[in-house]
């Protein structure tokens, strides 16, 4: 299936669309880059690969990551080559586009929620109740740190890949990627936190909150920053490639704050591509795009310069889960929670 | 918020609640072993007592928690938002929840989850909290444990297991302390937890429509189950609204005078309350209050009493139920609150044979009937 996208005054977008349909629900999705291949964990505990370059239902594939569990998470490995998945059976698992797979960490009667790989490919790390495991780029165990109050409910590097941010109840602990024993630097703040991201500059660390708002802390002075007004839980977050903009989900609109000089408490953020809740955001690797996906399956594109958007596809009938772009910002992978997918082809 | 409470193609989660030792194992390995042709997935707690004998098992860490919203006892359980998300992530696998909670826990935070949290409420509903407990070791529970007492104050089925142990005599004895606590809940005896399993499941003891057919020791004048005027489906096709008390918290401190409408004694009211132990036992501190009114109520005074009665009270009232004679309404308000979390809606007509009174009936700490009556008074339209 192909279309074009429609166009809006003053926007023109080209693109092809490949959408279909799996059996279970799309929990996350990711882009393997080396390997040119979109990655979609499933529900069911597998793993489906289409080839970018020919997204037909015929080069589909299925690797079982986590045979009669639930795929709980997912990203791409550090070498672009496949990626690492948790589940609801305990563990951390690499599966290569290949076909390969490798069991990076077990914890027994545990479910593995959380994984995140440094930006520079330099680490993986996992959470597993209250237990955050730190992995070297080739999955060799560097680390565990259990020292949180509560379970981990969100995860992120630095920048750098040199230091981790876990989320949970009443703030968040930072961990420096190395294996010495170490005291974890809190921030805190109260109530439950559920989500994490790390600005590109390193300078903010930003949590979305179980109360729909979204916290910040401005690591220089560890000084709070509060943004409310979410109807919903703001968990989807993703920086834009200058790191001043933070695109964040959980309202009509994709709400972008502007994080340049002090950080964006007290600004007025920019309001996206409107339509029903936002329930995924995802920011162009290269241009000022933000992509957007909605509780209705919508898809839009929001441009940051001029505030305009427009509809891209309608993936399916329920909320949008995940949404990834290819590092060349050439395509934008998409998953729902009625197991509707897809990939968008802008290389037109 | 912007889900209904009883909204039943969700799916139903059933509370399992009882000290330790009570049976309560003994029931949830009933409940996955007989055949009712359902799939469940069971979420269990750590320090659980024997193995569950089931595909589908989640080890939970009960993790309380209070919700940044100025509101103390607006407490959820963190694990639970969590794994029932993730258990959605592949519903395939179950048809129906259950939730164990350990001896020690307060059912409060299990059941503030599935109203609080709009992704868990989204999927799941509340069908019942059943509280097994042990007819010979009750008494004494309930002497020293908070926590026996707070189980068997939020069931709405309560499983008075082992009474082959008792005499008729204790057995009575036991029966009157737990209706002192909790006047609305249906009581089954047993021996080994032999109850049919459908008085325990899928009872829609949190829905609207259904709360008034269970309850035959709150409302005399209700027909059995089955009778005619009986039907709990004919409304179900509309608009449900349910409403948070932390919303009307504005309301603190704007206590009207005293007098006025809507007036609620506190201990800010600087007058003599008389304490009522009418219900109450020495050693049980809740108690049920059941309040009547037989002319029609004002529906504005009614929410402005109810409102700021739970905004204010809120964490000693664990559950309230009630139906209202709406003046100007020819159909039953049913309104249930826990805690502070409240939901009314309008239900089937009133019938000609029937007594157009308005009950309500709390269940809490500290409860001042006089004061309750008076507030209740004040509602007359």
């Amino acid at each position: 299936m192909s279309t074009m996208g429609k166009a809006s005054p003053g926007t023109q977008v080209g693109f092809k669309a490949y959408l279909w349909q799996f059996q279970s629900g799309v929990v996350a999705v990711a882009s393997a880059d080396s390997a040119g291949h979109a990655g979609f964990g499933l529900g069911d505990g597998s793993i489906a690969l289409r080839p970018f370059d020919t997204p037909d239902a015929e080069t589909t594939r299925r690797l079982i990551a986590h045979p009669d569990s639930a795929l709980l998470c997912l990203a791409a490995s550090p070498d672009g080559k496949g990626f690492v998945s948790g589940g609801d059976d305990g563990r951390l698992m690499l599966t290569t586009v290949d076909g390969e797979g490798s069991e990076l960490a077990s914890v027994p009667r545990k479910w593995i929620e959380h994984v995140a790989v440094a930006d520079n490919g330099g680490g993986i790390a996992y959470a597993a109740g209250k237990r955050v495991g730190l992995l070297d780029g080739e999955g060799r165990p560097v680390a565990i740190f259990e020292d949180h109050p509560s379970t981990v409910a969100g995860l992120a590097f630095n920048p750098k890949g040199k230091r981790l941010v876990a989320a949970h109840y009443g703030g968040v602990s930072l961990w420096w990627c190395k294996a010495d024993a170490q005291p974890a630097k809190r921030l805190n703040w109260k109530g439950s936190h559920i989500a994490a991201t790390w600005s590109p500059d390193g300078k903010f660390v930003m949590t979305a909150t179980q109360e729909n708002e979204l916290h910040g802390w401005r690591l220089a002075d560890s000084a709070d920053m509060r943004m409310s007004g979410y109807p919903t839980k703001p968990r989807s977050l993703s920086w834009s490639k200058d790191g001043r903009w933070l695109a964040t989900s959980g309202a009509e609109v994709v709400v972008v704050w502007d994080c340049k000089g002090k950080g964006p408490m007290g600004t007025a953020p920019l309001e996206l591509s409107r339509g029903a809740i936002v329930t995924a955001v995802a920011c162009h690797p290269r241009h000022g795009l933000i992509a957007s996906g909605h509780a209705d399956g919508q898809i839009r594109m929001g441009r940051i310069s001029d505030e305009s958007s427009i509809e891209l596809e309608k993936l399916g009938a329920a909320s949008v889960t995940s949404l990834a772009w290819s590092r060349d910002g050439r395509y934008l992978i998409a998953g729902g929670e009625d197991g509707s997918a897809g990939i968008l082809d802008f290389g037109m | 918020m912007s889900q209904s409470l009883s909204d039943f193609d969700k799916t139903p989660v059933t509370v399992l609640t009882g000290y330790l030792g009570a049976g309560k194992t003994t029931l949830l390995n009933r409940i996955l072993t007989e055949n009712h042709g359902k799939k469940y997935a069971v979420i269990i707690n750590e320090f659980g007592e024997i193995g569950i004998d089931n595909e589908l098992v989640v080890d939970a860490d009960e993790e309380v928690f209070e919700m940044n919203n100025g509101c103390i006892c607006c407490t959820v359980r963190g694990d639970l938002i969590r794994i029932i998300e993730g258990l959605f992530k592949r519903k395939d696998r179950f048809d129906a929840i259950v939730v164990e909670t350990t001896g020690l826990a307060d059912p409060g935070p299990v059941a503030q989850t599935f109203f609080v949290d709009d992704d868990v409420s989204r999927r799941a509903r509340l069908d019942s909290i059943v509280t097994v407990v042990d007819a010979r070791h009750l008494p004494a529970r309930l002497k020293d444990s908070r926590e026996a007492e707070e189980q068997i104050a939020f069931a709405d089925v309560i499983v008075l297991n082992k009474t082959d142990l008792v005499s008729p005599a204790e057995l009575a004895e036991v029966e009157r302390r737990i209706r002192s606590v909790n006047k609305f809940a249906q009581i089954h005896h047993a021996t080994k937890c032999d109850v049919a399993l459908d008085k325990v499941l899928d009872r829609g003891a949190f829905d609207l429509n259904r709360i008034l057919d269970l309850e035959p020791d709150f409302l005399k004048n209700n027909p059995a189950h089955g009778e005619a005027g009986h039907v709990h489906d004919e409304h179900c096709g509309h608009d449900h609204h349910h409403d948070h008390g932390h919303h009307d918290h504005h309301g603190h401190g704007h206590n009207p005078a005293h007098g006025e409408a809507g007036h609620v004694h506190d201990e800010h009211c600087g007058h003599d309350h008389h304490h009522d132990h009418g219900d109450s036992i020495h050693d049980t501190t809740v108690k049920s209050v059941s309040l009547k009114l037989d002319t029609p109520v004002d529906s504005r005074k009614f929410d402005a009493w109810i409102g700021e009665l739970l905004a204010t009270k809120g964490q000693d009232i664990l559950r309230s139920k009630g139906i209202l004679d709406f003046k100007g309404s020819d159909k039953r308000f049913v309104f249930q609150a826990v805690h502070m979390i409240k939901d009314g809606d309008f239900q089937r007509d009133w019938r000609s044979d029937e007594d157009r009174v308005s009950r309500l009936v709390f269940i809490g700490r500290e409860l001042d009937r006089d004061a309750l009556q008076q507030g209740f008074e004040g509602c007359r339209a």
